[in-house]
């Protein structure tokens, strides 16, 4: 009879401990292309090195991005403008991006979701609220989410010298995929 | 690049089409670095409030005003409410909540745990309680000055709350990440969902307002606009839209059951009766639109970055891409526009457009429909077209057909007749099934002298089925039973004499079946059935005008440059150029009425629709106090001047957003002004008030007449400086009325205390002779006579003559107040020697005397020197030594006390004490009596008259 309980308590601890285990999907190389299409040039970079959570049950997120990690300018001086002088890399040199996920949809479940992300999106030590749609594709251990989204330069006081306006963008398209796996349960 | 060159090709090529507003530019004179106007909102008393990225304004048409924070802090409202008591409250985005109070000082009721969380909406509940949504920190309940975090298991993950409106059911919706949360408070507070599972498109809830009819508009983020029926209790689709549309920023009504849609890049109007457009904004937007009102007067607001945009919904431009338009019909459908060269028609919007009668190349001058919706097309110079656009068939009329003249300036009909007002004179058709029939009866009318009236403008069928025509130059006309008669209308002109009216362009009548009747010189008449004239209107440029009745008891006059509609209250509106009219210049009669009784205007290319609101409330210009100095708006009535500030300075301002320019004032200082003071200027000043109570009172209008306007005032009461007050001059004539009374009463009690002494001194005078004549005396002295007769004869003489001598003394001197000190030492001698002869050596007299100048009251020492004999023992065993010293100041008189057992001769007791009295009426100095314990002196003081003693 004892046993019996033993074996009962330790069940139920199990499954709780178990239920207790949100479903965590992580990336550390998620993709983040952006692009500005300025009337007199067009510049592109990418960078290979974002790395997000996905937590499908309490359906938040967070995703990180260190800034100098983009490649792909059409000049090294061009980059450096970015990093020093736009962008101001030394100061922030952190991108992030985190948040709830508005619809109740339950990732877990192989499927593909359109869902909207709501957060706060910080970059050049700017915080703006954005809503993004997002398409994730689920197989169960692993989701694909894809989205873009334009920034536009003004919300996060990232200022451009006159001269150079025609060169860049006062709107940058940016593109976002990330394959993120589950975390195994410990 | 090649995307900017179709734009401007459009442009210019192929104007815009749909609904357009004139929006027109608001000065942005903020005194403040704004960038971003996010929230509109008006109270109930017609301000403006404008919500901004740097803080709180308010806006009367032509001012603005900020309200600073008492912190000084330049943060955005995010919130603007309006309590039940009338105070404005403002929500900020770092959570602060402040409260107007008197326009300028603010009162802070943030709590601190609020602190950092933007406030979405405010919500007053009819208990008094205050609802409040924040973004990032849910709801919160105000009571009684507490704050309550409202948490509810369903609401734990609602934290951001972007809308909330209160519905007519007094349920609290509130616009979430989660679909709609329905709040109720009563009977027990209860939280409900809306989402998806109950039909929401999208979770993210952004805008919810209240349509006229009670119906929740709902502004989704992603899935356009939808609308809670409040009556069905179902969702209904307002307008689907996609994310490239924007978001939604607002959903307004208009006025009756109109919706506008506004998103941050163009804004939707849909209503039960057009089907859903999208309104023409004629500026480029550079901005987000970010807040969109439409106010109590049926103006739309718009803001855009930080310029705020006014229009006057009343009017609506079409362009239906058509030039020289010159008159304009509508059927069921369609719009019908008949122009120079030829008939078109679109649909309501000024869409899909349709030309008719392409091969007659006619000029439409006017256009009627019958009661079968047939189309009568009057023409310059080729006659007159039946035209039924449902069979297309067409029938042409000529001179040929009998008609006046080919040219046909107006149409109007009813039943199966119809007239033409032609350049030639008026035709009459008849007809029996249709106006297609073979045999129509056509007649040419003539006046009752057999020629035709010359040029008809206008020809009117009043809804009593009498027929008018209006003439160049024979004045106005009417049918009575097949003949034409005139009607003659006379009015007075400037000069006072009367004008005959000659010419009529325009006829309409009016709800109380008056004609209006336009004519020459820019004047418009209303007269009665007898012709009388009621009303005269000049326009102010004396340009002709059309008139018309439109379906809201208004009587439109239009003319070049403006509208002026004249209604049921007797109130005249205008629109101008100030308004939102734009180079006006339009055709006699080129109007047509809608079935609802609005009114389509052509205006050569393009077409004006004005609605009226005047069933909307208040057309009056508001009028606010802003400033009055000295006090302050604060004070309590009246408002009270102290006399060294007796001066005036009244600042108001009308509120009239349609157009500012406008509004005129009057104002009155009653108890200062015969009359009414009229301005455009919002301030009153006066000066130097003398003290007294004043009433200022004030009103303001848009169209010169203040006969209907509500009147604002006010009571001050100038202080009367200190030297008029009341109690000044009570005091001084008390202060007079006492002195006169102590005055008088001086007067009275120095009266009474002459006539005192008088009797006094007469009494005295008395009792002195009294003495004399004492039997008591004259007995002793007999006495003292009779021993001396027997003695020796010639001593008696003497003795007799001594007394003798003594009472003559006495009687002589018995009148006069002073003698001279010589004739009183005579006196006294005499009495002396009685005294003498009385006692013998029993007596000593000791006389000191070194002075006999002087005056002294008669037989005061003679008094003095009895008194001494009455009180004292005068024996042999005790001698009596009486001493008298007389120097240059005083009479003295002594005597040792020696007091007498019995006392023989009675004493009047009024001898010495009467004496002194009477020295205290003869002079200051006073009689000094000293009793030693055994000596007995009076001192009476010697005066000198002529010295002044």
């Amino acid at each position: 009879m004892n046993k019996i309980i033993v074996i009962l308590i330790f069940c139920v601890f199990a499954l709780v401990a178990a239920k207790s285990q949100n479903a965590i999907y992580k990336t550390g190389d998620g993709i983040i292309n952006f692009k500005s299409d300025a009337p007199l040039e067009v510049i592109t970079a990418t960078s290979k090195k974002m790395e997000g959570i996905i937590d499908a049950d309490a359906l938040t997120f967070a995703f990180s991005l260190q800034v100098r990690t983009f490649e792909g300018f059409n000049n090294g001086l061009q980059r450096q403008h970015f990093y020093e002088n736009y962008l101001e890399t030394d100061k922030y040199p952190t991108a992030t991006f985190s948040g709830k996920i508005i619809e109740h949809v339950n990732l877990k479940v192989p499927g593909t979701y359109t869902i909207r992300a709501k957060g706060q999106l910080t970059i050049h030590g700017r915080t703006k609220e954005r809503i993004i749609k997002t398409e994730i594709i689920s197989t169960g251990s692993e989701l694909k989410a894809k989205s873009s989204f334009i920034v536009p330069l003004v919300d996060h006081q990232i200022e451009v010298p006159r001269i150079v306006n025609q060169k860049i963008a006062q709107e940058i398209e940016v593109h976002v995929q990330g394959t993120f796996q589950l975390e195994g349960k410990s | 690049m090649k995307r900017y060159c179709w734009f401007v090709f459009l442009l210019f090529f192929f104007p815009l089409y749909g609904h357009e507003y004139h929006f027109r530019l608001l000065p942005a004179d903020y005194n403040a670095d704004v960038q971003h106007i996010n929230l509109l909102f008006q109270s109930s008393d017609k301000l403006m409030w404008l919500g901004t990225d740097v803080g709180l304004f308010s806006f009367d048409g032509r001012k603005y005003k900020f309200f600073s924070r008492e912190d000084h802090l330049q943060q955005k409202v995010t919130a603007i409410a309006e309590s039940p008591d009338g105070q404005i409250w403002a929500g900020y985005e770092d959570g602060r909540i402040l409260i107007t109070h008197f326009q300028g000082v603010f009162k802070n009721l943030t709590p601190d745990s609020l602190q950092g969380f933007s406030i979405s909406k405010i919500v007053f509940l009819p208990n008094q309680n205050v609802l409040i949504a924040t973004y990032g920190r849910g709801l919160w309940l105000l009571h009684d000055g507490q704050m309550q975090h409202l948490v509810y298991s369903t609401l734990a993950n609602i934290d951001d709350i972007y809308d909330a409106v209160l519905d007519t059911k007094g349920q609290l919706w509130l616009g979430t990440d989660d679909g709609i949360w329905i709040y109720n408070s009563k009977p027990s507070p209860s939280l409900q969902q809306m989402g998806r599972t109950q039909g929401l498109k999208d979770d993210i809830i952004t805008r919810l307002s209240l349509s006229q009819q009670g119906n929740v508009l709902i502004g989704m983020y992603d899935f356009g606009a939808e609308q809670f029926n409040i009556v069905r209790n179902e969702l209904q689709e307002l307008k689907p839209l996609s994310p490239e549309d924007g978001n939604i920023i607002g959903l307004v009504n208009g006025f009756g059951s109109d919706i506008f849609i506004a998103t941050e890049k163009a804004i939707w109007f849909t209503s039960s009766v057009t089907k859903e457009h999208k309104i023409t904004i004629p500026f480029p937007l550079k901005d987000r639109i970010e807040s969109i009102l439409f106010d109590m007067s049926g103006n739309l607001w718009l803001a855009c970055g930080n310029r705020l945009y006014i229009a006057n919904t009343q009017i609506v431009y079409i362009n239906p891409n058509l030039s020289g338009i010159q008159t304009i019909l509508s059927t069921k459908d369609q719009l019908w526009y008949g122009c120079q060269n030829g008939l078109f028609s679109t649909d309501k919007e000024g869409q899909h457009l349709i030309s008719y009668l392409n091969q007659e190349h006619i000029n439409v001058l006017c256009l009627y429909k019958d009661t079968n919706d047939i189309l009568w097309i009057g023409t310059f110079g080729q006659g007159l077209y039946i035209f039924d656009p449902a069979v297309k068939r067409i029938r042409h009329l000529t001179e040929r057909d009998h008609l006046s003249n080919t040219s046909i300036l107006n149409i109007d009909g009813h039943d199966k007749k119809a007239w033409l007002a032609t350049l030639g004179g008026i035709t009459q058709i008849e007809w029996n099934a249709s106006p297609f029939e073979s045999e129509l009866n056509v007649t040419e009318i003539q006046d009752q002298f057999e020629s035709p009236p010359g040029y008809v403008y206008d020809v009117y069928v009043s809804p009593q089925g009498r027929v008018w025509f209006g003439t160049d130059g024979k004045g106005l006309f009417y049918l009575d039973h097949g003949d034409l008669r005139s009607f003659p209308v006379s009015y007075q002109g400037n000069d006072s004499t009367m004008v005959d009216v000659r010419t009529v362009y325009s006829i309409t009548g009016d709800w109380e079946h008056r004609l209006w009747i336009s004519t020459a010189k820019g004047i418009v008449l209303c007269v009665d059935e007898h012709g009388k004239v009621i009303q005269k209107i000049i326009s102010p440029n004396g340009s002709l005008n059309s008139v018309v009745l439109t379906g809201s008891q208004e009587v439109m006059m239009i003319r070049e440059g403006a509208i002026q509609t004249f209604n049921a209250s007797g109130q005249i509106f205008w629109f101008d150029e100030a308004s939102g009219l734009t180079s006006f210049t339009p055709n006699i009669n080129a109007t047509g009425i809608e079935d609802d009784g609005s009114v389509w205007i052509a205006d050569t290319d393009i077409i004006l629709h004005y609605t009226s609101y005047n069933s909307f409330t208040n057309r009056f210009v508001r009028m606010h106090f802003e400033d009055i100095s000295p006090g302050s708006l604060e004070q309590a009535q009246p408002i009270k001047l102290r006399p060294d500030s007796n001066y005036l300075d009244v600042r108001f301002t009308g509120i009239w957003y349609q157009d500012p320019t406008r509004v005129r004032y009057r104002y009155m200082l009653q108890g200062h002004d015969a009359d009414w003071i009229y301005t455009q200027e919002g301030r009153a000043v006066y000066s130097r008030l003398s003290p007294g109570a004043y009433t200022f009172v004030l009103q303001g209008s848009n169209d010169y007449d203040f006969s209907q306007s509500p009147t604002l005032q006010r009571s001050i009461i100038v202080m009367p400086p200190f030297y008029l007050r009341w109690w000044f001059i009570m005091s001084i004539l008390a202060g007079l009325g006492w002195i006169v009374y102590s005055l008088i009463r001086g007067r009275i009690i120095r009266i009474n205390r002459f006539h005192t002494l008088e009797k006094e001194k007469t009494t005295l005078q008395l009792h002195a002779i009294q003495a004399q004549v004492n039997p008591h005396f004259l007995f002793n002295s007999f006495n003292t006579l009779s021993s001396i007769i027997e003695e020796d004869q010639q001593a008696a003489v003497a003795y007799v003559d001594q007394l003798s001598s003594f009472f003559r003394g006495a009687l002589m001197h018995r009148d006069d107040e002073l003698i001279t000190l010589a004739e009183e030492m005579d006196i006294v001698r005499n009495y002396m020697y009685i005294l003498i002869k009385r006692y013998g050596d029993n007596i000593h007299i000791e006389e000191h005397i070194t002075n006999l100048n002087g005056w002294i009251a008669p037989l005061s020492i003679q008094l003095l020197v009895e008194n001494a004999i009455k009180h004292n023992t005068v024996s042999a065993g005790k001698n009596l030594t009486i001493q008298i010293h007389i120097d240059h100041k005083w009479v003295e008189v002594s005597n040792p006390i020696q007091p007498k057992f019995q006392s023989s001769e009675e004493s009047t007791g009024f001898g010495l004490s009467s004496l002194v009295a009477r020295y205290t009426y003869l002079t200051p100095l006073k009689i000094e009596i000293t009793k030693e314990t055994n000596r007995f002196t009076v001192k009476i003081p010697i005066l000198y008259p002529d010295k002044g003693t």
